[in-house]
């Protein structure tokens, strides 16, 4: 019985069962599951290439042998047989191949295998989360089919294309725009358009990411409450009524129209870097408390929150998942030879930040491997919403990737590229993110000019516009930080020369060239200080 | 005018009733928001159709007051129904039920302030024809002011049900057949309450007739879909009382009409007619008491009768039997009984292989080959809960998700719908799995129930039956090496012999075992043991039986194995067995091998008894020449020219032993020369016998060295008794038959001449069992013994002894014959005549001098 027939059958709790169920699991339950998918995978891997390759040609029987011999890996492990597409050496046969850009690798993007029942398995925790996001309390929600899903995310290959494509057999959901003409439309030009036929039919559903809901609805609310041209006559009665209800408050009230005037959505789903910044303010434009959900192409949908939205529990069937405490994050950036461990759920503790590592599980190809997201552990359960699993926040990329509105990652190549390229003479350099008063992220360079640099009297604007030209030139998803979001991502600041130099002669180390710890930067800053009355530029 | 009469009195009174009986069973059910929502439309049917009742019987306190608080019920009731379906549909919308329930609240306040029905009368009218009267009651109403607007309300109320229905329908939020009765009975009523209004059908109650037909058409919705367990609600005693109001109103009118038949005939004995009557319609309304029972049971317990049934032969059956085979197809056919799935499957617990497997299924040819192990979530489920698995639940509960793809994918391929456990003490023996029924009917909570309490009682069974067989397994087992043990072999041997026309059976020793206990220990001895039964049983697979004959002797029945297809199974176990002792290097350097014998029937021996005989024989000549090797016991299948040539040239015995003999032989010589000379001669004479009875060349051997060991047991007997010339006492007799024993006291001092024991210690046994030390007969007597016999006693009657000169030849030929079936096995003895008629024998004499005694050989 597919997901629409249960909705007009009524059977809303054993939808519930179905979905959210998970929810109500124990932590012995849940690694039960976790272990044995695990050992399912195994017997996968020891049947492939692949496998063979990555386990070292043994056959572990158990969870932690299979965590002794496989190492940590990174998508370079596995870049020769993934961008062929060698499919005869994977554990499973691929159903599609799903795509992202790959920040600072060999290749422009990495492709990651999609199994069926790894898809079928994306399908069914994307119901969940958008069961969950029409949830203000457990076991009710208002879901009912023949939503209007303002969908304002990317198509197929990349991840978030998988979802129009597979759901329409279970439930039926009218895409804002529909599927086929989506794929053949830009991201703004989606989003845009997408919004405009929410304007003529109503919108119960929205799934985009953080950084673009904001903006969007920043344009719409400064724009007066609208997507672009209206067309009174081609939107229902219903929206008119709202729009004219909305016009008349603004004006009465001297407010802007906000989104939540004119659209009552069921639930909003958002995804992305810096999403906790933004929530208040999706919340504020859309009156409704948007659902957070994690995911990556290596790993699908891991993760969502729930009714009460503020965690983020993992699914317990779509990755293992291990973690390495932030402690030892650092210390392996610090000394790439060094092996950090890594724990289980059910060995972590709250309060704490880890870096994700995951193994896929029914077939897909990743072992143990490092996600580079970092999360926060609130709490080991949710006694409030009865949920006895452990609660999170993603916090962000891990230190070596500056990740900006979840559009661009940008990692230590890439800047060391774009300055190569721009021939600026720069000598050392280091950079942090850093949000604005108005909590948006950006990169901050510290560059140290060299003399030639100096005699050329080289400047922030100038070093920047140098900067800008070559980081849009080696990161694709650089310039729609600008074009889409409107956002100028990157701030340089010039410190005198040798500062860098007398950190490390000063505190014995090196400084650290991406996201250096805060008091490192004070440190730093003390010195720049200290050398030049101009203290950094 | 009569049926009229019926239709205007009958309607009402039936309609009432059922009404009754209908609220009586939900009131003493267990209620539910469906229950109480009927059960107000209930009551309003009961006031409309009792109003209207006693109106027409014009009961107190008159006509006009039934007749508003007729219109009461009916004014209440297309609300109540809006109600009702409101909840049947589980979409209760709050603004318009206070609209439309304060809207009949006003009405009912309306019609009972005289705004309906201002008056009500009746006229009564009395017809006189053919001097017949007749008398007609007709009922006057004046409406109100307010009858047109509230009867209007009222048929709008109606009519937005009907739409609403069909606007549910149409968006999808409910099933034609759901709603589908429901529409089709509130279109009755709107037309039966129309009907009032046309003045020849509305002094007739054909409202209520439809309102009537509306409640049942309800009913039949509430029950065939199952938004109310009816069956559980009407207990079999309401349904029986039921019946039972009929029949005693039918007994009591019977009895009265009888009564009152007879009495006007036989007035003077009326009491005893009475009683008489009574009894005899009581007698006469057995049956159809029965009838009814029966018929209760049958139409409103339908599928719970067939399941009873099912249940009821399948206790029975099952507690008679401990044939786990036998059981699971009982199961399989009661369930098959009673549910009418399409396949139905029973799984048993395989505890070494720690999994669930498919011990037998509903179909004939169909058997899918899947195991479900112990680390299943479904059976950590099912021993949790005790309770069915449905599909629906198997896809939904999330402690499924750690089932992997290949287990779900059995499920899904076998369209399996329901998983019912077979738990017994806390152990789920097996599971019962069922797919879709075949007339693609869900499964009821009714059937769950049935198929718990089968796999429940099964379990039980099933688990007597399991340790029932593991009882008899572990007694044909042997403990240490899990193989067969020798009660088995014999019983799998005649079984085996009787069963196949060629069998070949492999004898296998360990050389030198009791070396390798006595250097690694016992315990290593015992792994040993196990190693080289997993071996064998490696090897030999499906091809044969395994089984440990006893100590290090293990035996292997071939079916169908030639000696040659047997010898190379044989040579497989040998080298493997060697292989693996001598790759084990732990620092000991063990080495262990094996000799194999190898015998094959019918073609090498003609029996049982023969074949293990001989397979020993082969297995002992393995031994002799060395060891780890296989011998196949092979006839000799020689002409009686060459037998002369075969006793001469080939018969020799081994060196290593020939000493030993030799030395027992001079030891013989030297207290009695007379018993030596004979030993030689029984010797010669046993191995030409030996050869014409095509006895393998190592068989052979053995008889030779057992007639120039038989009498050694005479070392022991006194020279005054061996050389007695006279009778002998019996006491003498005695110690002269000990000798047999003492010859087996000498040997079994000898391990490499124990395998002449058989024929030594049985040499003095007669076919007919009169002989001694062990007094067994025919075919028991070992083969070498029964050659010994002959030859033993036809030499001492061609030689002379300290007690009688010796018989001729002839002589001695024809005490043989006599003693055919007597002394001698008659196949032997006749082929041993024939031996010396033809001189293939040639005789020795030994001149003695003294009296004739066949006895003291």
């Amino acid at each position: 019985m597919t997901l629409d027939q249960k909705l007009r059958n009524k059977q809303y709790d054993q939808i519930w069962q179905e979905y959210c169920g998970f929810l109500d699991l124990s932590m012995s339950e849940y690694m039960e599951i976790q272990n044995r998918l695990m050992l399912e995978q195994i017997e996968l891997y020891s049947n492939c290439e692949l496998g063979r390759r990555i386990m070292k040609g043994k056959k572990p029987t158990t969870i932690d042998e299979y965590r002794q011999v496989v190492p940590l890996t990174k998508y370079e492990d596995y870049a020769d047989l993934l961008l062929q597409k060698v499919e005869s050496s994977l554990p499973s046969k691929p159903l599609l191949w799903i795509e992202t850009t790959w920040e600072g690798g060999k290749n422009p993007v990495k492709v990651a295998p999609y199994t069926e029942t790894m898809v079928q398995c994306h399908k069914s925790t994307f119901i969940t989360c958008m069961i969950l996001a029409t949830s203000n309390q457990k076991g009710h929600f208002t879901l009912r089919g023949g939503e209007k899903f303002l969908y304002g995310m990317a198509p197929l290959p990349y991840l978030t294309g998988i979802v129009p494509h597979v759901i329409s057999g279970e439930l039926s959901i009218n895409f804002l725009p529909p599927t086929q003409e989506a794929e053949t439309m830009g991201f703004g030009q989606r989003n845009k358009a997408g919004l405009k036929m929410g304007m003529r039919k109503g919108i119960d559903l929205f799934f985009g990411l953080s950084s673009v809901i904001v903006k969007i609805s920043d344009a719409f609310a400064s724009g007066g409450g609208s997507s672009g041209r209206l067309n009174v006559f081609k939107n229902s009665p219903i929206m008119n009524y709202r729009l004219i209800k909305s016009w008349i408050k603004s004006k009465k009230e001297k407010t802007p129209i906000m989104p939540k005037d004119i659209w009552t959505l069921k639930g909003l789903i958002c995804a992305g870097t810096d999403t906790a910044t933004f929530k208040k303010k999706i919340e504020n434009y859309w009156g409704v408390k948007p659902l957070e959900i994690f995911g990556g192409t290596e790993a699908t949908c891991i993760a969502t929150e729930t009714w009460s939205k503020n965690g983020l529990v993992f699914f317990p069937d779509v990755c293992f998942y291990e973690f390495i405490p932030k402690s030892e994050v650092e210390k392996n950036i610090e000394d790439p030879s060094y092996i950090p461990n890594t724990y289980l759920l059910d060995e972590i503790v709250a309060e704490n930040e880890y870096e994700l590592v995951i193994s896929s599980l029914k077939g897909g190809a990743f072992a143990r491997y490092r996600m580079g997201d970092m999360f926060k552990c609130l709490s080991l359960s949710n006694e409030e919403d009865g949920i006895q699993l452990p609660q999170f926040a993603y916090v962000d990329r891990d230190p070596r990737i500056i990740d900006i509105a979840g559009f661009t990652r940008i990692s230590e190549g890439t800047i060391s590229e774009a300055l190569e390229l721009s021939k600026l003479d720069i000598t050392k350099w280091f950079a942090v993110k850093e949000f604005d008063e108005s909590k948006v992220a950006y990169l901050h360079l510290y560059v140290e000019v060299g003399a030639d640099g100096m005699r050329g009297a080289t400047t922030n604007d100038i070093i920047k516009e140098h900067l800008s030209i070559y980081f849009r030139y080696v990161d694709a998803d650089y310039k729609d930080l600008k074009s889409l979001l409107g956002i100028d991502p990157l701030v340089v600041s010039i410190i005198p020369a040798g500062t860098i130099s007398q950190y490390c002669d000063t505190f014995g180390r090196s400084l650290r060239r991406m996201n250096p710890s805060h008091f490192d930067i004070i440190e730093v800053l003390k010195i720049a200080c200290g050398r030049s009355r101009k203290g950094v530029s | 005018m009569q049926l009229l009469q019926i239709f205007f009195w009958g309607v009402p009174i039936v309609a009432l009733s059922s009404y009754s009986l209908l609220m009586l069973f939900f009131s003493i059910s267990q209620k539910d928001k469906f229950i109480r929502s009927f059960m107000l439309v209930l009551a309003a049917l009961i006031l409309w159709t009792a109003s209207s009742l006693f109106m027409k019987l014009q009961l107190y306190p008159g006509v006009l007051f039934w007749n508003r608080s007729m219109v009461t019920g009916m004014l209440a009731i297309p609300f109540l129904l809006y109600y009702f379906i409101s909840m049947f549909k589980d979409s209760i919308n709050i603004f318009r039920t206070i609209i439309w329930g304060a809207l009949t609240t006003a009405a009912i306040v309306v019609n009972f302030l005289g705004f309906v029905v201002a008056d009500a009368s009746v006229i009564t009218n009395t017809v006189t024809v053919n001097g017949q009267h007749f008398t007609s009651v007709d009922f006057l109403y004046s409406l109100g002011r307010m009858a047109i607007p509230v009867y209007v309300f009222m048929f709008i109320l109606l009519i937005s049900i009907l739409f609403e229905t069909r606007t549910d329908m149409l968006n999808g939020n409910t099933t034609h057949g759901r709603i589908s009765l429901i529409k089709v009975g509130l279109i009755i009523m709107f037309i039966g309450v129309l009907t009032d209004y046309i003045p020849a059908l509305g002094k007739y109650p054909v409202d209520i007739l439809a309102c009537f037909i509306n409640a049942i058409l309800i009913v039949v919705a509430i029950y065939k879909y199952r938004l109310m367990e009816l069956r559980f609600m009407v207990t079999k005693g309401i349904v029986y009382s039921l019946f039972a109001l009929p029949l005693a109103g039918m007994y009591v009118f019977v009895v009265l009409f009888v009564d009152k038949y007879i009495s006007n005939l036989y007035s003077n004995i009326i009491p005893y007619i009475t009683i008489f009557s009574a009894l005899l319609v009581a007698i006469m309304f057995q049956p159809l008491y029965r009838f009814t029972s029966k018929l209760v049971d049958k139409m409103f317990y339908k599928a719970e009768y067939s399941q009873r049934q099912a249940l009821k032969n399948f206790s029975l059956s099952i507690s008679n039997n401990l044939d786990l085979n036998d059981m699971a197809r009982e199961l399989i056919e009661a369930v098959q009984h009673a549910i009418h799935a399409r396949q139905i499957l029973v799984l048993i617990k395989h505890k070494e292989e720690e999994c669930y497997y498919v011990y037998r299924t509903s179909s004939q040819i169909y058997k899918p080959e899947f195991q479900i192990t112990f680390d299943n979530p479904l059976v950590k489920w099912l021993i949790i809960n005790n309770a069915g698995l449905s599909r629906e639940e198997l896809y939904s509960l999330p402690i499924f998700k750690s089932m992997w793809e290949k287990e779900k994918k059995v499920i899904y391929d076998l369209n399996i719908e329901i998983i019912i456990p077979m738990k017994s003490r806390n152990d789920l023996i097996g599971m019962l799995m069922l797919t879709r029924k075949e007339n693609d009917n869900a499964y009821t909570l009714d059937d769950l129930d049935l198929l718990t309490y089968l796999g429940a009682s099964t379990a039980v069974a099933f688990d007597n039956a399991r340790l029932y067989a593991r009882a008899q397994s572990e007694a044909l087992t042997d403990s240490l090496t899990k193989l067969y043990n020798h009660r088995y072999f014999c019983k799998a041997l005649s079984e085996q012999l009787g069963k196949v026309a060629e069998l070949s059976l492999l004898l296998v020793d360990l050389d030198l075992f009791k070396l390798f206990n006595d250097l690694y220990g016992h315990l290593e001895g015992d792994n040993a043991l196990e190693i080289v039964a997993s071996i064998m049983v490696r090897l030999v697979a499906q091809k044969g039986i395994v089984c440990r004959y006893g100590g290090e002797e293990f035996t292997i029945l071939l079916p169908y194995h030639d000696s040659k297809k047997a010898f190379d199974l044989a040579e497989r176990i040998r080298l493997e067995i060697q292989r693996t002792f001598f790759k084990m290097n732990d620092g000991t350097q063990r080495f262990l091998t094996a000799s194999i014998g190898v015998c094959a029937y019918p073609h090498a021996a003609p029996n049982a008894e023969e074949l293990l005989n001989r397979a020993d024989l082969a297995m002992y000549t393995a031994k002799n020449q060395g060891k780890n090797q296989t011998v196949i016991y092979t006839p000799r299948d020689v002409s009686p020219g060459k037998l002369s040539d075969a006793s001469g040239d080939d018969i020799t015995i081994k060196p290593d032993y020939t000493a030993t003999i030799y030395a027992l032989t001079a030891a013989i010589d030297a207290k009695d020369h007379y018993t030596f000379g004979h030993s030689q001669r029984v010797a010669k004479y046993a191995t030409i016998l030996a050869s014409a009875l095509n006895l393998d060349k190592s068989h052979v051997e053995i008889i030779r060295e057992a007639a120039l060991l038989h009498d050694v047991g005479k070392i022991g007997i006194p020279e005054s008794i061996l050389t007695k010339t006279g009778m002998l006492t019996d006491e003498e007799s005695d110690i002269v038959k000990r000798h047999v024993e003492m010859s087996l006291t000498i040997i079994k001092y000898l391990p490499s001449l124990t395998h002449t024991v058989p024929a030594v210690f049985g040499h003095h046994e007669r076919w007919d069992g009169r002989g001694y030390p062990r007094g067994i007969k025919g075919e028991n007597i070992p083969l070498t013994a029964r050659c010994l016999a002959i030859t033993d006693a036809f030499d001492a009657m061609t030689s002379d002894r300290p007690y009688r000169a010796s018989l001729s030849v002839d002589s001695a030929l024809i005490e043989i014959k006599n003693n055919i079936g007597f002394q001698f096995d008659p196949h032997m003895a006749n082929i041993f005549i024939e031996l010396v008629r033809n001189s293939t024998i040639n005789v020795e004499h030994h001149q003695h001098n003294d009296q004739q005694e066949l006895v003291r050989s």
